[in-house]
């Protein structure tokens, strides 16, 4: 037991009864099912949860935690990194949440990302939202700048509701990589036939914005057990009981365990201003493909704002982006895990990101890598 | 806003009121969702009331 999780027990004894009745009820699923239980989480927060407190070492024989796509800035395309590169050494004020600050572009580029862009004199600052971009835009009327809009609908409605309420000013342009979850859930479901997901731990952050109901077709269609889940480890612990038990009741369902936060329809103000704001594309996957109406561009009426239209950027689906030896379009997928990497922790560490995965707080590779002892104990128990 | 005694600048994104000392949750710059807290211990009941029932389930047949 490691010591986060005695931590956990002292703190919150009820979690302790949790894994009890997960440990008790698992054997009886597997029994039904015939097969091993495999859980995909798709939140880079519900993973840094698992691997942070080791709840991976607490599951019995036959239940998997898995990560999933949860991780935006992992599958952004490269293509956009080096567009932006550019433009910073043209002297554009590039603006980037930090998470993106250390992309790496496309296979040779150079820079390598957005850090080195700026190392060589490229203009590039990382703000903590799109409201100090405005505000830096503002501020520093004579230049040009160019926002880096990446994320998954959480992040969505920081850029749209600027952009519907007319507060964009048009010295700012915004280089949309914003991408939709449920689609991307879809696709692993019918076009990843080597994982077979018997349960999803539906991220509680996007479903703050989208709603409970959007997950509804896991149940209904795949016959899978989703349970929008909260990111407190005692939230993951439940989600993964009440998995196991539809499983061994045969009765797959929607649940909501994040009430507190996530609401049967969302947030109707900020989905408001994402339909306002954005049409609905086929878009690029890092490392994946093309997935089906997953991608958001600006509409046609605010296109004065859209960097995309403004500087001619496109994005080929060619994986010239993923980069030789790096495994991160397996691992963001649930195919791999990022110790079956021969270059996780070697030639890619969280100071020295060489792919996608390594480079954001939830990128499962750096969530790895900074909970290494975690990681290790749990291999020895064959946990993972 | 307050976080943890740091004060920000936020887009309230949310369609409901919010008022000065409700809790709400912030991503990026942006409040996405106000804490329900009448939720946080009707949910904990629910849950414990839920592991009871569980323990009905062990009984019935040995693993």
């Amino acid at each position: 037991m490691t010591a986060r999780i005695r931590d956990l027990y002292v703190r919150n004894p009820f979690s302790r009864e949790v894994v009890r009745a997960i440990r008790e009820l698992a054997p009886k699923a597997l029994k039904k099912i015939g097969t091993s239980i495999k859980i995909m989480d798709f939140c880079g927060t519900h993973e840094w949860t698992i691997t942070y407190y080791g709840l991976r070492s607490l599951m019995p024989e036959g239940v998997e935690l898995i990560a999933g796509p949860g991780c935006p800035v992992c599958i952004t395309p490269g293509h956009y990194v080096d567009a932006l590169i550019k433009l910073s050494l043209e002297g554009l004020n590039v603006m980037t949440y930090g998470d993106s600050y250390m992309l790496p572009g496309k296979i040779g580029s150079y820079p390598r990302n957005l850090a080195e862009a700026k190392a060589l004199g490229g203009s590039v600052t990382v703000v903590y939202s799109f409201y100090d971009a405005l505000r830096i835009a503002r501020e520093k009327k004579d230049s040009e700048h160019v926002f880096f809009a990446v994320g998954f609908e959480t992040t969505m409605p920081a850029v749209a509701d600027p952009i519907t309420g007319g507060a964009v000013p048009e010295n700012l342009k915004i280089l949309c990589a914003h991408r939709f979850t449920v689609p991307v859930v879809k696709y692993l479901l019918e076009k990843v036939k080597d994982v077979p997901i018997k349960g999803v731990i539906a991220p509680g952050h996007v479903s703050a914005i989208i709603g409970s109901e959007p997950w509804r077709f896991l149940p209904e269609d795949y016959g899978i057990p989703a349970v929008v889940s909260g990111f407190e480890p005692l939230d993951v612990l439940l989600t993964i009981l009440e998995v196991i038990k539809q499983i061994y009741e045969g009765k797959p369902r929607l649940v909501n365990e994040y009430r507190r936060v996530v609401r049967r329809y969302g947030n109707e103000k900020a989905l408001r201003a994402i339909n306002g704001a954005f049409d609905v594309v086929d878009s690029y996957w890092r490392g994946i493909g093309i997935v089906g109406r997953s991608g958001a561009v600006i509409k046609e009426r605010y296109s004065s704002l859209d960097a995309e239209r403004e500087y001619r950027i496109k994005v080929i689906a060619d994986f010239t982006d993923v980069l030789p030896g790096c495994r991160c379009g397996e691992v963001v997928l649930g195919k791999a895990k990022p110790t079956d990497c021969p270059l996780f922790m070697k030639a890619c560490t969280p100071e020295h990101p060489y792919g996608p995965c390594m480079v954001s707080s939830e990128g499962t590779c750096k969530i790895w890598a900074e909970n290494l002892p975690v990681i290790k104990s749990a291999e020895k128990l064959k946990h993972i | 806003m307050n976080i943890g005694g740091v004060r920000k600048t936020v887009i309230l994104t949310i369609s409901e009121p919010v008022k000065p000392g409700d809790y709400v949750v912030v991503h990026a710059g942006i409040a996405i969702s106000k804490i329900d807290e009448s939720e946080v211990e009707e949910t904990l009941k629910v849950w414990k009331e839920y592991i009871k029932e569980l323990e009905e389930i062990y009984s019935e047949e040995p693993s």
